[in-house]
Formats: C-alpha cells, structure tokens, sequence
C-alpha cells in the first residue's frame, strides 16, 4: 500500500484513464488526419452535413464524366459537320466552274467528283465514337447513311431519276423535283426513316437542367447535298442539233445554278448546325467548369467537418503528453506520502 | 483495590489492545477491496457494582453515509443505462457506415443515382443496364441488412435482459439470506458491519441492473423496492419474471417485465439500470430506427415506381417486397408497411433483363438504344423533395432523408456518449466523497497501530509492575 487513501488512488486512475483516453483520440487524428472514424466523433449536424457534401461531390463528379463522353461525341459530330461544310464548298467551286463554258470538258471530272463526295459525305454523316455513330441520335447502333453503292445504283437505275438534261423532255425543274421526290423517301438514302430531331441526344448536365445536342443525319440539308451530289454523280447533256444543244446547255446551266443555290443553302444550314453544337458544347463546358468549381468547394467544406487541423491535434498531443507525465510524477512523489515509510 | 484487580485490569487492556489490532490490521488488508467500508473497534470502561474493572471490547462497527451511499448507487443505474445504449448504438452506428468509406444507406443511394446518370449518359451499353440493377441490388440488401441488424440487436437486448433479471432474482435471493444472518447477530449484539458490507455491495450490484429502493429497518434488516415502490424484498421475496422472445420482428414486440405476476415493463424503462437500457433499446430506440428506415425504403419504392416519360406513365417498379408487389399495392395510397426495409427487393422481372429499365415493355416505347428518356425522367426524381409517410410535415429529397437518418443514428449515440462522460465524472467525484468518509486510509490505520501498540506495551508493563509487587511481597516472608 503505498498510498494512504484508496480515493487517492481512484482519482488518479480516472485522471491518467481519461488522459489516456484523450491521447489515443488524439494519436489517431493525428495518424489518419480525421477527426473521427466513426459519423459520432463528428459530433451535432457534422454527420449529416459530411453525408450530404458527399452526396454532392459524387453527384458533381458524376456530371462531369457524363459531360466528358458527352462531349467526345459532340466535338466528334462537330468535326464531321466542319469536314462536310468542307465538302459543301467543294461542291459549289466544282458547280462554279460547270458554269464556265466548259462543261463538255468538265462534266466527266464533276461526275467523278460527285461520286467521290457521295461516298465522302456517307462516311462522315456515319462517323462514331465508342460504336456510336453521332448523326443517328437516340437510333446511335444504326449507322445513318445506307450503303453508298445502293444509293448511287438506286438513283441511276430504272426506278430513279433521269439526268440526262434536255430542254425539251427533261428539264432542269423537272430533274431537280424528281430527284428531290426521291430523296423524300427517306429509305432510299438514310436507315433513320423519319426519326424527328426531338430524337437528338440529350444529357443530363446538372441539377434538373438537361441539355440537347447534336445533330441527325436525316435532315434537309444533307439530304439537298446528296441530292445534288447524285445529279450531277449522274448528269449528261442531250446532243441533237445545234439548236438543241445550245437549248440544252442552256438548261445545264439552269441546273448548275439552281443547285448552287440549293448546296448554299446546304452550306449555311450546316454552318447553323456548327454553330449550334459550338454553343452546346460551350454550354457543357461552362457548366462542367461550374461542377469542377463546385467539387473544389464542397471539399474545402468536407475537409472543414471530417479532417482534423494537424497543427491544432499535435498541440493538443504535446499538451496531453506533459499532463499524463506530471500525473505520473506526482504519482511518483506521493509514494514517499505513506506514514509507514516512517515507521522503522 | 489489591494486586490481583490489577492484574485483571491490566488483562482487559491487553485484550482489548490485541482486538483493535485486529480491526486494524483487517482495515490495512482491505484497504484496496472494492465495497469494504472501513471497521471501527469500539471499547469502553467496563463497570461492576459501581466501579471501574478494567476496559471492555465492544462490538466492531462501521460509519457509512447512506445517504452518499444511494446517490453512488444511483450515479452507477444511471451509468450502465448510458453505457448499454451506447455500446448498442455503437454497433448500429458502424453498420450504417463511416465517413470514409461510402458504405453508408446514403452513399449506396447516391451510387444508385450515379448508375442512372451513367445509364443516361450510355443507355446503348447494356453494361450500364446491368450495373444499375446490381446497384440498386446494392441498395435493397443494404436495407435488408439493417433490418436484420436492428432486430438481431432487439433479440440481443431482449436475451440480456433475461440474463439481468435472473441476477438480480438471484442477488435478491442472497440478499434475503444476509438479512437472516443480520437479524441474528444484531440479537445477539455481535458485529454485523462485515455482513452489512457485503449486502452493499449487493444492493449496489442490483442497482446498477435495476433501480431500486432500500432503507434498513430497526431489526437491521433492508427492504428492497423498485424506485417507483413496488416491494420486492421484506420478510418475503418477490421475484422479478421475464420470458425472452425468440425472435423479433418489426411489427412484434418483446415481453414484459413483471414483479409477482404485475407488469413493471415501462416503470423500469422510465428509470435507469441495465435492464432499463436493455428495454429502452428493445422497445424505443431500435424500434423508431426500424420505422424510419422502413418510411425511406417505402419513399425509395414509391419515388422509383411509376415514372411519367415521354407523355407515358411507365410502371417501372425499380422495387418490391419479397412477394413482388410494387408500392401501389401496399394499399392507400403506398401506405407505410412495418418491416419494409426488411423486404425490399429489385422486381424480379429487371434482375432478370436489366434492359427494360432503358425500355420497357409497358407504357413507354424507347425510339432507339440511345433513348435515355427513361433513365432521365428517373434522374429528375432523385431532385424532388417529398415527405415521408411517418414524418408528413417535413420535405426532403430521398438522399436528404437518408442522409438524415445516418446523421440521427450518429447524433444520438453522440449524445449518449457526451451524458455518459459527464454522469461518469460526477460519478467517480461521489465515489471519491463516500470513500473518503467511509474508506480505509492506511495512514490513520497506521496510527491507530502505534497507539495500539502503546496500549498493548502499557498494559504489559502494568503486568510487569504487579509481578514484581507480588515477588516483593513473597520475598518479605
């Protein structure tokens, strides 16, 4: 017995039992950097605040994978659509140069050009991305274009369209309407039928704020281009007399020009279609910035309510330290307190 | 006055010295024995015909405060009550997750609304398809399994308490027998204060179970109450009853306590004890646990029931219970079902073909595998706030109430804990003032040794002195 009252002894096992205590809290915030292990230790409101921030850094961090692969597609369909702007101008220089007297050279050069970009204009009306071809919107496992070969076989066969030009039994509106007729039905050219552009892809950018974009492959203005493309893949000019022929070149020409007018179109409406996707896209990146900026928010938040000051848990684990060693001297100096050290 | 009555005095001073070291000598042995209150040898001046004859030993007895003595008792009632809900709330608590390891009900929930993001953002990959079900497959089992952790602790609390009140039976019992013996002695005007220590120290054992009420009559004997008076110990034992229920479910509740055949269940719960941390657990806290995580699962089936889309009501019934009825079974309307979470399920038809959860085959028509119509309509309803069935003035999204729910599991075990730090400073604080009053302290024992000794050295010296008066007297003959 070394000290004289038992309390003494109770006082000082609670004291260095709750010092203890204190330092093996204090020891695993400094080693783990939380301020618990456990939604207790985080003490009033913090444990469903930590809960729900990080609610929000997954929802925020889901957003921003939903916008990459979205936008992979996007600026995917966006260089395709930048690649046919190309070809739309192409096409218009070609038709251009129809104009210059010189058809009779130029015609076998502008049918294998228009045979070339019917095949260009497919291949990049079916790029894809991951297996998903960007023009077919919500229809992404068909590609959009059929065929080429069926398409240019179809339009020059029997059932198709007849473009060899005569002033007299064939003339340019009547070709341009023909052809025009055929390329509404839908089937002979694109596998999306009539799908509208309501089934344009859309996604889900942020709290209750979804986003369309994209665009189909079965719209007008790539219709007009492959209708043109088709023509003049196709076009002759009738012989006959010299009064007939100039009659009929005459009516190439108004076939040239009525088509420029049409790929001009073509062209601004596609420059349109970049334009929106442009805008879509920077949409997508403007808010994927806001969620980035969001994410480091809720973190700096989230290290406020779960992680432990490093400088303020060492302090703390110093100050503990001193205070269970003078407990363990005063434990030491209270030995010699006993009256039987005195007793001889 | 001759040499002998002398020599008897100075025999009685001995005899009374070798009696105090005894006491004492028991005090020092004992000086770190829990219960052992610290013994005090009486003597007096023994008196025959009107004179003095020597000193008399009187019986040994012991200063206890009982007043101090209760408020101990009481101060450990209140401690195991705390400690037995916080060791309990302790293990629900690590089962609804920790901070840094997203297993939580509200994580998962997140998780499943993450699936559905990617679903929307992919609904052409059938691995997205598969990976929601899996998820919300996730989900159901996590409801599942907090179910069968609330109602295994139920049962757990449910056995203990049996176990509690067979101890306590079997103290009373002991108790009963002390009394006896008490009685006896006290007749007999021997001691008692060892006796007397050792039925404190069952009343103390029977307190920290149950709270009780004692109070010692003029026979020496204690009679043992229930706090709130009902008698359990007098001249005849009351025995406490209790039968264990088996297994418990959400909608059944645990046996009662009763005391000679009289139901005592909620006056123990209102007090403090083990057995009333036991059944505050069984019948309370546990229990409202089990109704809000049975409201957040109904609030999960019924937000991921019927979905408009595309102008289409879809019966998409993401969840059933186990006998496949979707929410709008359940009665009027979705009505909450006790033990829903325990239940729940992914329908049957979606584990077996994730697909229809991008198109399905009832109201809506997906318009290609692109079409995330589904899967976005779903997503807006993870954004609207409801109430819940049992909480119907408070609005939150579901992730807000599941994230209220961890919160309130978590705040109420810290709550607990802080009352338990606190009852346990002011306990050990009224620990310290009884054993300061009625403890042994070794250097006052010490003391009491040397005046012993004294004593016992002056008496035999008396003898010494008598002896030589007597050898002096032989020697004048």
């Amino acid at each position: 017995m070394r000290l004289a009252n038992v309390t003494h002894i109770n006082r000082l096992q609670a004291s260095v039992r709750d010092l203890h205590v204190d330092l093996a809290k204090t020891e695993e915030q400094i080693s783990t950097g939380k301020v618990a292990s456990v939604f207790s230790g985080l003490k009033g409101e913090k444990a469903r605040v930590s809960v729900q921030l990080r609610e929000v850094l997954s929802t925020r961090e889901s957003y921003i994978n939903t916008i990459n692969t979205t936008k992979l597609r996007a600026e995917v369909a966006s260089s395709a659509l930048t690649e046919i702007q190309n070809l739309a101008s192409d096409l218009r220089v070609e038709l251009i140069k129809q104009t210059q007297d010189l058809y009779s050279e130029n015609l076998p050069i502008m049918n294998e050009f228009a045979k070339t970009q019917i095949d260009r204009l497919a291949n990049l009306l079916n790029s894809e991305v991951a297996g998903i071809f960007v023009f077919s919107g919500m229809a992404s496992s068909t590609a959009p274009i059929i065929n080429t070969e069926t398409i240019k076989t179809n339009f020059a066969a029997g059932g198709g369209v007849n473009t060899a030009v005569n002033a007299a039994s064939n003339s340019a509106a009547t070709i341009q309407n023909n052809s025009n007729t055929w390329f509404n039905t839908m089937g002979n050219w694109n596998a999306l039928g009539t799908l509208s552009s309501a089934s344009e892809n859309t996604v889900h950018a942020a709290v209750g704020l979804n986003v369309s974009y994209g665009e189909m492959a079965n719209q007008e203005a790539f219709s007009d281009l492959f209708e043109i493309l088709n023509i003049f893949a196709n076009v002759t000019v009738a012989g006959g007399t010299a009064a007939q022929q100039q009659a009929n070149q005459s009516e190439y020409r108004t076939l040239v020009d009525n088509s420029r007018g049409t790929v001009e179109q073509a062209f601004d409406d596609i420059n349109q279609m970049v334009a929106d996707l442009g805008g879509d896209l920077a949409r997508l990146n403007s808010i994927q910035e806001k969620h980035k900026n969001d994410i480091e928010l809720v973190t700096s938040q989230l290290d406020n309510v779960e992680n432990v000051d490093s400088f303020e848990a060492i302090n703390r684990f110093q100050s503990l330290r001193s205070q269970i060693e003078s407990s363990y001297q005063i434990t030491a100096a209270s030995r010699g307190f006993s009256l039987l050290n005195f007793l001889n | 006055m001759t040499l002998t009555t002398s020599l008897l005095h100075a025999r009685s001073g001995m005899i009374s010295a070798q009696a105090g070291l005894d006491v004492v000598s028991r005090n020092i042995a004992n000086a770190t024995t829990e219960g052992y209150t610290k013994k005090i040898h009486n003597q007096s001046n023994r008196i025959i015909g009107g004179r003095g004859h020597g000193v008399q030993t009187d019986e040994v007895t012991r200063k206890v405060s009982e007043n101090l003595q209760r408020e101990v008792r009481e101060q450990y009632a209140a401690i195991e009550k705390l400690e037995i809900l916080d060791e309990f709330l302790g293990r629900l608590e690590l089962e609804f997750g920790r901070p840094d390891d997203q297993s939580s009900i509200a994580a998962k929930l997140t998780e499943l609304k993450g699936a559905f993001q990617t679903l929307a953002t992919a609904p052409e990959n059938s691995t997205n398809a598969i990976a929601l079900v899996a998820t919300a497959d996730e989900l159901a089992r996590s409801f599942n399994s907090f179910n069968d952790l609330i109602q295994e602790l139920r049962v757990e609390s449910d056995s203990r308490i049996s176990d509690f009140v067979t101890s306590v039976n079997s103290d009373l019992a002991v108790i009963k027998d002390l009394n006896e013996q008490i009685g006896q002695r006290t007749a007999a005007e021997k001691s008692t204060a060892d006796l007397e220590d050792k039925r404190d120290q069952l009343l103390l054992n029977i307190n920290k179970n149950l709270s009780i009420g004692s109070f010692e009559r003029k026979n020496s004997r204690v009679t043992v109450s229930t706090a709130d008076g009902a008698l359990m110990l007098d001249d005849t034992l009351l025995q406490l009853a209790f039968t264990p229920t088996a297994a418990l479910s959400a909608s059944t509740n645990g046996g009662d306590v009763t005391l000679a055949g009289v139901v005592i269940t909620d006056k123990i719960k209102a007090r403090d004890g083990v057995i009333a941390g036991l059944l505050t657990l069984r019948d309370t806290v546990l229990p409202q646990f089990q109704v809000v995580l049975d409201d957040l699962a109904l609030e999960v089936a019924k937000q991921l029931d019927v979905v408009a889309v595309g102008g289409s009501t879809e019966a998409l019934n993401l969840f059933t219970d186990a006998a496949g009825n979707a929410p709008q079974a359940f009665g009027t309307p979705n009505s909450f079902t006790a033990g829903f979470s325990g239940t729940i399920r992914v329908r049957a038809a979606l584990v077996n073909n994730p697909s229809l959860v991008v198109n399905p085959t009832g109201g809506y028509t997906a318009l290609g595998p692109s079409d995330n119509s589904l899967p976005l309509a779903i997503l807006s309803l993870f954004e609207t706030q409801t109430a819940l069935s049992q909480v119907p003035a408070v609005s939150n999204t579901m992730e807000g109430f599941a994230a209220a729910l961890v919160g309130s599991v978590a705040n109420t075990k810290a709550e607990y804990e802080t009352q338990l730090s606190f009852q346990t400073v002011f306990r050990d604080q009224l620990r310290d003032r009884f054993e300061n009053e009625s403890g042994v302290n070794t250097d006052e024992e010490l003391t009491n040794l040397i005046t012993l000794e004294a004593a016992f050295g002056a008496s035999a010296r008396v003898l010494t002195t008598v002896q030589r008066a007597f050898d002096d007297v032989i020697n004048m003959i």
